[in-house]
């Protein structure tokens, strides 16, 4: 880390929440199943919206309970406003400056109202300011009806707009968010995010949540940490990641099927000549643009979205694609919106389509096909 | 209850055993705790210049020592089946050591209140080691039970019987106010 310039240190530019050299591992009796996490460096400013994404497993709720303090890091040091939490002190007013909304329903046994109430009456405010601040909550989340119903006895959807009403009405500084609306169902989740996002930008605080459900981090999130086996992989906006996936593993994580390791094998004028391995004898040849890549090694990344599919018998290509590549279906795949066709090139590429396309076209397993591919949508990563 | 509450939240390395010697001593008979009682009060014993042997102070000493590795292991019971995140997001959402015990109280409630009902009953109903420290005093250290004992001994059964009514009605009525203050909050 190289010296802070004090004038940065005190600028408005300062870091709400910096985090550096955290380290911590889970033992655990069986060595399998330990894993540990590492942080370097990580900078939260007020209104951040920072968006941990990853696979499960990855470490992503241990990080957040390691920044919010619910577990205690081996090493490391977390500093709020500037200030190293260290003491006891130290952390309880940390502790009660956020808000940790649990990815598990914790709800204590009293009512909805109770329940909401306890962050504020352990920080002594008076109950005249509870009972104002709990009712207000309470109809901006939707959930006045419950009251006085016993939080043990309210529906997910319902125990979750409870624990994030008991966290934002503290009006934290850092609202630490885990899988806050996993197990909840399409509609219910859509109206929660509806009725959160006003209500997290009114009350101005920086929000860090983990999520390994890519869809929502569009809308919840403006910067995206990615993170695998315990270390964040990659760190920038939202675009970014999926533009410029850092390593193959991101790639893989954020949807990208075609991921093949190839050769460079010429270049010119932004035009880089690509041999894909097809582990046959003849190579697959495909023309990307971009600057040339530092290593012969590459690993090319073909977005299924960026890959158009063709009648093998239409006229010859009017098209701009620079690669044209035949092929035959080898297998579809339905899912929800578009279907995953899988073409045999000589190595599997794997282009998403309509279901609509794929009867009017009536794509079968067995048929030849043309796959066109642009040079510009074509990803490369450094290769091993 | 505190005790048990500090076991059931610590986490200790012996905790295990810890648990083991209290719940052990949910099994520790009332004459052996009578007896070693009465040894340590006794005149030429290590406590005799206190002069206890055989005074109330004496009996709720040794009644203590009856009742306590019930309630404690029962309030450990109740604490250990919180939800361990559910301490660790009170502390999140900035309980101090204090608060955090209040709220674990709150939440273990009901077995808790089985813990004082357990306490209770194990000693009204008791009788060797009330007998042994106290020794039975007319107008003074005399118990319900032990006075059921005297009043059997010397023939006089309707008396033994009245006493034995009246303690079942003072049992059944500290124990219903408990239930009632248990049953309550499930509601």
């Amino acid at each position: 880390m190289p010296d802070l310039n004090p004038a940065e240190t005190i600028g408005l530019k300062s870091p709400l929440l910096s985090v550096r050299e955290l380290a911590f591992a889970y033992q655990s009796k069986n060595s399998e199943s330990g894993f540990s996490i590492s942080v370097k460096e990580l900078d939260i400013y007020p209104h951040n919206r920072l968006a941990i994404i990853g696979p499960n497993g990855a470490g992503k709720t241990t990080l957040l309970q390691l920044i919010s303090l619910l577990l205690q890091p081996r090493q490391g040091i977390i500093s709020f406003n500037g200030v190293g939490l260290i003491t006891k002190k130290q952390v309880l007013d940390y502790h009660r400056a956020t808000a940790f909304v649990p990815q598990k329903n914790i709800l204590y046994n009293c009512s909805v109202r109770d329940n909401v109430a306890l962050g504020l009456s352990l920080r002594k405010e008076s109950p005249s300011d509870i009972d104002a601040k709990i009712t207000e909550i309470l109809k901006t989340l939707k959930i006045e009806h419950l009251a006085n119903k016993s939080a043990l006895k309210i529906s997910g959807g319902e125990a979750r707009r409870t624990m994030l009403a008991r966290a934002l009405v503290l009006k934290p500084k850092i609202l630490f968010l885990d899988e806050p609306f996993s197990d909840l169902d399409e509609p219910i989740r859509r109206e929660l995010i509806e009725d959160l996002l006003p209500l997290i930008s009114q009350t101005g605080c920086a929000t860090i949540f983990v999520t390994h459900n890519q869809d929502e981090t569009y809308q919840l999130a403006d910067r995206f940490m990615i993170m695998l086996k315990g270390s964040i992989v990659q760190q920038s906006n939202a675009h970014e990641v999926f533009a410029n996936p850092a390593t193959q593993e991101v790639a893989a994580f954020i949807g990208i099927k075609n991921i093949i390791p190839s050769k460079v094998i010429g270049f010119d004028k932004d035009i880089i000549s690509i041999s894909l391995e097809t582990g046959k004898k003849e190579a697959l040849k495909i023309v990307v643009s971009g600057s040339k890549p530092k290593s012969e090694n590459v690993i090319v990344c073909i977005p299924p979205e960026s890959i158009v599919i063709s009648a093998p018998q239409s006229p010859e290509m009017h098209t701009s694609s620079r690669n044209v590549i035949p092929g035959i279906i080898k297998r579809i795949i339905p899912s929800r919106y578009f279907a995953w066709v899988e073409v045999d090139c000589g190595t599997i590429l794997t282009a998403s389509i309509t279901h609509e396309s794929i009867l009017e076209m009536g794509l079968s397993p067995g048929r030849p096909v043309r796959l066109l591919i642009k040079s510009t949508a074509i990803k490369i990563l450094p290769g091993a | 209850m505190p005790v048990g509450m500090l076991i059931g939240l610590s986490s200790l390395r012996g905790k295990k055993w810890l648990i083991a010697i209290v719940n052990t001593g949910m099994g520790l008979p009332p004459v052996l705790v009578g007896l070693v009682v009465a040894l340590l009060l006794w005149r030429s014993g290590p406590l005799g210049f206190m002069g206890l042997l055989y005074s109330k102070t004496a009996m709720v000493i040794a009644q203590t020592i009856i009742a306590l590795p019930l309630v404690t292991a029962f309030t450990i019971a109740g604490v250990q089946r919180i939800d361990p995140e559910l301490i660790r997001y009170t502390v999140s959402l900035g309980a101090t050591k204090w608060q955090l015990f209040k709220i674990v109280l709150r939440e273990a409630k009901s077995t808790i209140l089985v813990a004082l009902m357990a306490g209770f009953g194990s000693i009204i109903s008791e009788v060797g080691a009330v007998m042994m420290v106290g020794g039975n005093i007319k107008n003074d250290t005399m118990v319900m039970t032990t006075g059921i004992m005297s009043e059997t001994r010397m023939g006089n059964f309707e008396s033994a019987l009245y006493l034995g009514a009246i303690l079942l009605i003072i049992s059944f009525a500290v124990n219903l106010c408990l239930t009632l203050i248990q049953q309550k909050q499930s509601a």
